[in-house]
Order: structure tokens, then sequence, then C-alpha cells
């Protein structure tokens, strides 16, 4: 066995035991952690906000589940939501949740990231009237399974840059394999760049369908998973695109530049953040295949000299070469501008909540 | 080489240079004759009333006056009910544009005249003094007076000036290079410096300044240097004019050593505007120099030194924080943080024996620059000396490099010591507003990792703030190209490339230093935690303001960063290093050039020609008020006397009062002053030479009790304490013994030159 494998499966072990002993933890029963009534809102004329003051609850680090009954009527504008007393930066992450007329009863999600002291706000569109029957604030178990995330991907990581060292210090790597991942890796960090930012951006067209809906359900945030999404996708068509091109080409510089070209591709990264089609950022995973099969039946039909990348390029007068990379250097300056202005132009928005998502970016819209 | 040596060349027998230097006398002697004639006065008289309720859109109230060129103080006497409802300005629609440079003064209720200043750059035979009011209540001028002040003419005398080193520079330049002395590759290396510093001072090259939150504080603060030189208060420690007369203490807390520059520019006649965007293309000028002698040593490459320090002075950070906030004094220190990076260079990167002996000078230089522009910086680069001496703790205990970093601390503290005896004194003695503040949390504005990446910026229309993204967000990040070259630092350092070795040790620190002081720039870095923790880190972290300031010495590291890689790829891949600096063109151009050009053109705009344009009572986030005086409350005020207490002749003066007093009562009375109460006040009673007691009075005020059945002339005024006197002696002291360093060690280099001859 080499040594990169005997120091993965060394740093495997306590690390999948870790992983496995939190996913065991998330699935502990949820616990009531106080229930507040009507009687106990206390209602500001003006803004039509109640507030239960004297009931607050401390949150320590987790997730919260937050149930809600009505009255039998409810006015239009309303809305719930847990806020943190005391304004310490992200806290309590929650959204303002909006009720409408025919809610009888909603649950939604509710995120401490540090111990905190908490109380219900309800927005009546009717004024000095609380619609909130009754409300129960339950701690879940899925803490844990987001803490099991976070690790595992912080996990992955590090474990990939050992193995990765191992390699390269072993020479285990050719220096053309260590540029290509590096160029490749550099492409998707561009690509990924506007949701660097702490939230997301939904796009015009907002489509959540192919969200991953184990994630949302196993208690990580709206923003989390439509982030996680979004790399995958990034990183699943960097992949695909630089398998197909190289099995395609046999050049493995050349399928990373036409990996990084089709990564780039404004339409590519205009699907995905201005229009938010995430359905299309699937297909573009898969189109590398179509193209492959496309070309490699040209050739096999039309092609009777097998073209050398390598030959092409040697061969070419030193004013086309510093054409192409002049354009290259160009492509990937736009696609810069492209993502840089993406972020700039748009307002990021800040959903937690899975279930009610759609309900919040009504609201935000409106 | 010989020919350096040869004390024969000497340029100043050259004929043309002759010719230029008779010429320059001849004309500095007449604008020096002309500069001393007396002032002339014009006098105008004449009634107008506003009453209230009737508003005055630039109602002429004298017009048709016929003025010849020079700088002006315009005097109108008004009466006013409300503060700040009413104004005057002077106009003359038929001189060219820039012919006639004025603003206006706005009328205050307790003032009664006005006095600002009116350049006027060709005849003007249509001059109009006009008077807008906003019909809130009634408002009357009274006789108007011209003085014809000298200042055109020392305004010329400056210039002259400046066109002459210019000139003996080109004339220097020339003759040398005619004899071969200068080399090919210094020649290139003067003219990227020149396009860099060129390019960076573009946005000060225009008549206006753009209109950055802290611009009409830092005019305000030219202002009050030049208001106090002109007071004969110096260094001056209170702004007798700023904060509506009753006297600012803001040169306490806030070093204005390099502003004496552009005061002297204001004080020989310039308009503040003008002497501003001077000052901010010297510090440019000074940052191109310092940070290119700086990387060229830490390199050893005149290349990557040009480049360095156009990545420095070109940075996104560096250009937010000059350009777009006007944040001056911030932008100053930026100037000095190389050095202490290469004085630390100096004493960890060698070998013991290759340590040399002035080690410490640029170290003491660069700690000095900053604690005298900008005090916040100096609070970071605490941290950043705190982490590298941690780092290096096993060097750092070394007797040759700890003496000399022991006598680099020293020295600063005593070149400084004339700026922090009082700051501290007064930090101690003095309830400010600054010391109750330690409430203010910084996380939510940190920044998004995002900000970092960032390319294309625009100046945008806020700092980050939690929920928004990047949406609009003003450019604060260190750019892309630097974060690009710490990626390729980190690659080499994660492929094992860069070699362990004593010099190499220094870089990794410094990348290292540049991620955990990007990380701290970040929101989700834990300050408010940290804040919780104790009451002197909430202060500090507080007095912060934005976790974005961490930049400036990201940036530096991240440059420092991009230098070795540069040098790196020098020796092994002259192809991979010819791309590197294409892609630092390319990015410098769509990153700091265009956020330059955006800058200019989208911000708005300001002409301020004088501190009456600005207003008197601007003082930021009034973080150097007294804590007990409501900022509301003040403006221009009157003495006001207690019961039975009278007073004649009363003069009002900067940072002080004369007046004769009387007290009829057989009671103590008192005298509430128009100044805020500040330590240093005396009253003297100068018959009987005894002093009278100062306390607070309303709303922070000096309060003189006079004694009771007291008659006497009593002179208020601001005395600088004895211990800092004594600290200023020091300071000069520590100055003269840095400089003679520096020379010699400039002598000791020329000599081994000439031993090389």
């Amino acid at each position: 066995m080499q040594k990169s494998g005997k120091v993965l499966i060394a740093l495997l072990l306590p690390q999948v035991l870790i992983l496995l002993l939190l996913f065991a933890l998330s699935f502990k029963k949820e616990n009531l952690l106080i229930s507040f009534g009507d009687a106990e809102a206390t209602d500001n004329e003006e803004s039509a906000i109640s507030l239960f003051e004297e009931n607050e609850v401390l949150l320590t680090p987790g997730v919260y589940k937050v149930e809600v009954y009505f009255k039998d009527e409810v006015p239009n504008d309303s809305g719930v939501q847990i806020v943190a007393k005391d304004d310490i930066y992200h806290s309590l992450l929650s959204n303002m949740v909006p009720v409408f007329p025919q809610d009888k009863y909603i649950e939604f999600n509710v995120w401490a990231a540090k111990k905190c002291m908490a109380r219900p706000k309800v927005v009546s569109g009717k004024e000095n009237y609380n619609p909130v029957l009754y409300m129960n604030i339950i701690k879940t178990s899925k803490g844990f399974f987001v803490i099991a995330s976070i690790l595992f991907g912080v996990f992955f990581v590090i474990d990939a840059l050992i193995v990765l060292r191992i390699k390269i210090l072993n020479n285990e790597l050719s220096k053309k394999k260590q540029i290509v991942f590096a160029a490749m890796l550099s492409a998707i960090i561009l690509a990924f760049f506007p949701l660097l930012s702490g939230y997301c951006y939904l796009g015009s067209e907002g489509r959540f369908i192919f969200f991953p809906v184990f994630l949302l359900h196993a208690g990580l945030p709206f923003y989390a998973v439509y982030k996680i999404y979004v790399f995958m996708l990034l990183l699943f068509s960097a992949l695909t695109s630089y398998y197909c091109m190289r099995f395609c080409f046999k050049d493995e510089v050349f399928a990373m530049i036409l990996s990084v070209v089709y990564l780039l591709f404004p339409y590519h990264l205009y699907s995905i953040y201005d229009k938010g089609a995430m359905e299309e950022g699937l297909l573009y995973i898969f189109l590398p295949f179509v193209f492959m099969i496309v070309y490699l039946l040209i050739e096999k039909l039309f092609i009777k000299k097998k073209l050398s990348i390598k030959n092409i390029w040697v061969n070419s007068s030193k004013y086309l070469k510093a054409l192409l990379i002049g354009a290259l250097l160009l492509y990937v300056l736009i696609a810069i501008y492209k993502v840089n202005s993406f972020a700039f132009e748009h307002r990021a928005v800040y959903l937690y909540d899975a279930v009610n998502s759609f309900k919040v970016y009504a609201f935000f819209e409106k | 080489m010989s020919r350096i040596c040869d004390k024969s060349d000497n340029i100043w027998k050259n004929k043309y240079v002759v010719i230029f230097n008779v010429v320059t006398g001849l004309i500095f002697i007449m604008l020096f004759i002309l500069s001393v004639l007396p002032a002339k006065k014009y006098d105008f008289n004449g009634n107008t009333f506003i009453a209230a309720g009737e508003a005055a859109d630039n109602l002429a109230i004298y017009g048709d006056i016929t003025l010849n060129p020079g700088v002006y103080r315009v005097l109108l006497d008004y009466e006013t009910e409300n503060d700040e409802e009413a104004y005057v300005t002077v106009k003359d629609g038929t001189v060219i544009t820039g012919g006639l440079l004025t603003n206006y003064e706005h009328f205050y209720k307790d003032n009664g005249r006005t006095d600002f200043e009116m350049w006027l750059f060709e005849k003007g035979e249509h001059i109009e003094v006009c008077v807008n009011s906003t019909g809130k209540g009634s408002v009357s001028t009274g006789n108007l007076t011209f003085i014809k002040t000298n200042r055109l003419y020392t305004m010329a005398i400056t210039i002259l000036v400046f066109l002459y080193l210019l000139g003996m520079g080109i004339f220097t330049f020339l003759y040398k290079d005619k004899k071969g002395l200068i080399a090919k590759e210094s020649k290139q290396v003067a003219l990227v410096l020149f396009v860099i510093f060129f390019f960076a001072s573009l946005p000060y090259l225009y008549g206006f300044n753009i209109s950055g939150a802290d611009l009409t504080y830092h005019l305000q603060r030219i202002e009050g240097v030049k208001d106090g030189i002109l007071a004969g208060l110096f260094p001056v420690r209170l702004e007798p004019k700023w904060l509506y007369d009753l006297g600012y203490a803001d040169a306490v807390f806030y070093c204005n050593l390099f502003l004496i520059f552009p005061a002297f520019l204001r004080i020989m006649g310039f308009p503040v505007s003008f002497s501003y965007n001077c000052y901010s293309i010297a510090v440019n000028l000074a940052t191109v120099l310092i940070s290119y002698f700086c990387f060229k040593n830490m390199f050893k490459s005149k290349r990557i030194g040009v480049i360095c320090s156009g990545l420095y002075t070109l940075s996104v950070f560096r250009i937010y924080k000059l350009v777009i906030t006007s944040a001056v004094g911030e932008g100053t220190s930026f100037t000095f943080l190389p050095l202490i990076l290469y004085g630390f260079y100096l004493l960890l990167a060698k070998e013991k024996e290759e340590i040399k002996k002035n080690a410490w000078i640029p170290i003491t230089i660069g700690l000095a620059g900053i604690l005298q522009s900008h005090v916040l910086t100096c609070e970071i680069t605490a941290f950043v000396i705190l982490f590298i001496c941690i780092l290096y703790i096993n060097r750092v205990f070394i007797p040759k490099i700890f003496f000399k970093l022991l006598k680099a601390a020293f020295m600063t503290l005593f070149v400084c010591l004339w700026f922090v005896v009082p700051f501290l004194d007064y930090y101690l003695t003095q309830d400010v507003h600054i010391k109750h503040v330690s409430a203010r949390t910084i996380q939510s504005s940190g920044l998004e990792l995002s900000h970092l990446l960032f390319n294309f910026w625009t100046s945008g229309t806020h700092t980050a703030s939690d929920g928004a993204g990047l949406y609009s967000s003003h450019p604060i990040g260190i750019g892309f190209v630097l974060v690009l070259f710490a990626f390729v630092f980190a690659i080499l350092l994660f492929t094992g490339k860069i070699k362990n070795n004593i010099e190499n040790r220094f870089f990794k620190t410094v990348f290292l230093l540049g991620i955990v002081l990007m990380i701290m720039s970040l929101n989700i870095f834990p300050w408010d935690m940290l804040q919780s923790l104790h009451p002197v880190l909430a202060s500090l972290i507080s007095s912060l303001q934005f976790p974005n300031r961490f930049l400036g010495w990201g940036t530096l590291c991240m440059v420092i960063v991009a230098g070795y890689d540069l040098s790196f790829f020098m020796k092994k891949n002259e192809k991979v290093h010819i791309a590197m600096i294409i892609a630092i063109c390319l990015f410098t151009v769509t990153s700091g050039l265009r956020l330059t050009d955006y800058a200019v053109y989208t911000s708005n705009q300001y002409e301020l020609y004088n501190a009456a344009s600005m207003g008197y009572g601007y003082i930021s986030g009034a973080e150097y008020l007294l804590e007990s005086t409501d900022y509301e409350e003040l403006t221009y005020m009157k003495a006001k006397c207690g019961e039975n207490i009278q007073i004649n002749d009363y003069k009002k003066k900067a940072l002080g009062a004369d007046f004769v007093c009387i007290n009829s009562s057989d009671e103590n009375g008192y005298i509430d002053l128009p100044l805020l109460l500040y330590k240093g006040y005396k009253a003297l009673d100068t018959d009987k030479k005894t002093e009278l007691m100062i306390i607070e009075g309303e709303n922070g005020l000096v309060r003189i009790i006079i004694p009771a059945n007291y008659e006497g002339h009593i002179k208020v005024s601001f005395v600088s304490p004895l211990y800092w006197r004594a600290a200023e002696i020091f300071s000069l002291i520590a100055y003269l013994a840095l400089f003679a360093s520096c020379f010699k060690k400039g002598r000791r280099e020329k000599c081994k030159n000439q031993e090389k001859c």
C-alpha cells in the first residue's frame, strides 16, 4: 500500500467515528422548551407588533422547531419571527415567516448559533390584534447533523490536502497534473465567487425544485443547502467536461483549458446566478457527454488522420499563440467581471428556513 | 564610477543654470517686496433688512464693485435671529471660470460679522455681494469691507520655489545624464515610479475634492492647524476656531504633525481644497518612494521593487481609504507600514553576523510615522509586532536583536513624546466621548469572504453590512491580484518548493500574518465574543470601528508575498515571471485604476476653499468632545455673566479672552466664556498677577469664579503644561539624534562607494 493510502486510513478512522456518533445523536427525541399563549403578548398599537416581552427563553446553540397555532381570523400581511433579545451578531438565524388568512398552523426552524435570549415577535395586519393563539418552541436534535455536515466538509478538505501533499512530495503526481488540479480548483472558486458571501441569490426565476431535499430536512439552513448544491453543480460540470475533453483530445492541459472555458462560460454563470435556473445548471453536467459522443462519431466517420493538439500548438506561429493566450486571458477576465458585477448589482437574500422559503421570498419581493 | 568622485564637476557653473538662478532670484525679490506691502482696505456702507417670513434668493446687497486681482477677506456686519438660516456669498458673472473662488459664510446669531476669504484672479468689475435667507427670522446686514491681503504674492512665491526646485531637478538630471552618470535601469525605474505616482495622484489633479465621508473633517483639521499657528500656538494642541470658536481638542488625540505642510500652504494663501490635494499628492509620492526603497532592498531587485511599489500604491484598499473615504490620516499611516516590515526583515531574516548596525532605524521611522499620523493603525501595528515577536520568540531574545528592537522602541517613544504625553494626559484626566464608546460592536460591519476576491470595484454606496452581501459595497478588499499571488505562494508552500532557510521563514511568517489579518477583517471573526470578555478588550475593539482596517496591513503582507512569488520565478522560470508581471498590469488596470476613474466621475465633487464654507461645527463622531457637553447646544456664543457681574472691553481671542470685570456684590460670582473647558486654561489677573479659579460651567464651558467685590483686568488663555513642553524638548533632541543616525548611515554608504572608486 502506498504511503498516502496508509495516512488516509489513519485519518479516516477517528473521523468516521466522530461523524457516526454525531449522526446517531441527530436521531435524539425532540424536547419542548416553552409555550407562549396569546395572553402573554404585549401589543404595540402604533406598529401592530406584538412582543412576548415577559416570556423570554434562553436558547443554547442548536436547531429549534417553532409551532404556531392561529386564531380563526388571521389578517393579511401578518408574520411570525423569533428574535434575539440582544443584538449579538448572527446569534439567531431566523426569518420573518409570512402568515396568510387561510393558515391555521405553521411550523418553521430557527438556528441558534450562539447562546442568546429570544422571544417571539408577531406582526399583524390589523392594529392591536395578535392573531397567534399559542406557539411552542421545541429543541430538535438536528443541530448534531448540522455539526456533522460541517465536520464532514472540514475533514474532507483536510484529508484531501494531506493526501495530495504526500503524493506531490513523493512525486506520485506529475507536474502537469498538479497544474491541471490548481487551475481547475481556481476556476471552480472563481465561478462560485458570488456565493462566498454569507447569503444566497435566488435569481429572477428562483427555482428550488432540484434542491437536495434530504439536507434541508436534516436541518441545514436553506442558504447553506443552496450553496452546497451550486458548488456541486460547478464541481461536477468541471469534472465531466474535463473527463470528456481529455477522452476526446488525449491532452490533459488542453482538456483543462476547455473545461475552464466551459465552466466560466458566461451563459452558464448567467443560468445559475441571474436566472437561478438550477435545472439548467444540472444540464451542464451532462452536456459534455453529448459533445463527446458527437465528436467520437465524427472522428470515426469523417476524420482519417488523428488530430494531435500538441502538434497543432507546436506548429502554430508565435502570433497565433499570443493571440490565443490573449483571448484566453480576456475570457477569464470577462468571467471575473461577470461574477463580480453580478454580486455587486444583486442584493443577497438571507433565507434560513426551508419549508417557508417560498413564502419568505415572496415576502421579500413584496 | 570615477566621474561620481570627480569634484571638479559642478552644475552651478553651467551657464543655463546660472541664467535660471538669476531670473528666479529677480522674480523672487520682486514678489517678496510686493508681499510685504501693507494690506489695502475697501469700505462700503449700506443697510439691508430682510423681514421674517421673506425668503431671499441671491439678493444682491452690494453690486457693481470693482476690485483688482488678489486674495481678499470679506467682512460683512449683520444681525440675525437664528443660526445658519442665512448666508452671504460673493459673485461676478463676468470673470473667467475659476477667476473668482469663494464659497459662502453662514450667519450666526451671536457672531455679528463674517470673515471669509475670496480669491480673485482677474480684475472684477461687476462684483456682487449676495445674501440668501430661508425666511426663518429676520436678517439685517450692515457695512462691508474687503481687505486685500498679500497672499496672492505669497502664493506666487511658493509656486516659484516649487518651480525652481523642479527646474533644478531637471537640470541636474540632464547634466548627470549627459555625463553618463545615470544608469539605464535607474532611468527606467524612475519613469515607472513616476507613472505609478501619477496614476495614484490622478484624483487630486482636478480643481475639486472627491466627497469622501471624512473629507470635511480633515479639511477642518488643516484649517485648525493653520488657525493655531496663526494664533501663535505651536505645536497646535487645540484648534482655536473649530467648533464655533470654542476650541476643540482634536490635535491632542489625532496628531497633526504631517498636516503642517497643507497648513503652511494655507498660510501662504492657497485654498484649503488645493492644500489638501497637494498633501495627498505628497503622501502618494512618499508612499511610492518609501515602498520602492523597502521592497527593492527586501528582494534585492529594482524590478521587483518597482512592481511591488505599484501594487502597494495602487492597491484597492489604499485607494478606498485615501480617495473614496478621504481618510487621509489612515492613508498617511500606510506610507510608513513597509518600513516596519523592512526593519523586521533586516533583523529577523538575516543571520546574526549579517545584521546591520542601523537595522533599528526603519522600524523607528515607521512606528513614529504611524503614531504621528493615525493612532488606530498603531493599535493594529502593535498586534502585528506582537504576532511577529511570538513567531520569532527564539530570535527576538538574541541580545543583538533584542537591543536593537529595544532601541527602536525607546527611540520611537522619545520621538513621539511631544504627542504621547498630552495624549495620555488628556486621555487619563479628561472625560472625553471616545472613552464611552466601548459598547459599540464591530463584527456586523466585517467583510464577506468575496470582498477579498473582488476585482472590478466601483465606488459603491455603503460599507459592508449584514445581509447585503456585496451589493453596492464600497471597495473594501485587498484586490484579486494579491489573492491570486497568495494562492500561488500557498501552492509553492504546499508543494514543498520553498526551501527552509532563515529568509524564507520571514516570508512564510508574513504570508501567515496576511492570512490572519484578512480573516480578522471578515464578519466570521468572533469580534463580539472577544469584546464581551474584558472591558479593556471591549474598549480596544470598539475603537477600531471597522474590522476592514486590518486590510491596510493585510495588503502590505500580500504585496510582500507577491514580491516573493516574482522573485522565486525570476530565478526559476522567466516565462512565468513575465506572465506574472502581465497579470499584475492587467489586474491593476482593471482594479485600482478603474476604481480611481469611477471614484472621480461618480462621486460628488466639492469645491471648498476655506473653513467658512464647511461651517465651523462639524466634528465627525464628536470623539474628543467632553462627555458633559451637549453637542447640539453648541454654537457661537457670547460671554455670559452671573448675577452682579459686569464685564467691559471684552475681546475674544484664539483659545482665550481679555476683559475687565467688576463684581459689585459680597458673594463670589462667575463668567461663562465661550471656550470648552479642556485642561490647560488659565485665568490671570494681569494687575495683581494672581490666578483666578476655573471650573466647569454650563454645557462644559470655561467658568471663571470672580471673587466678591472684585475689579480687575482678566486674561484667559490656553497654556500648555510644563511637562508637555519638556516632552517637546525631548522629542526635538530625539529627532536630531534620529536624523544624525540616518545621516551617518548615508555618509558611511557614500564612503563605501568612494572606496570602490
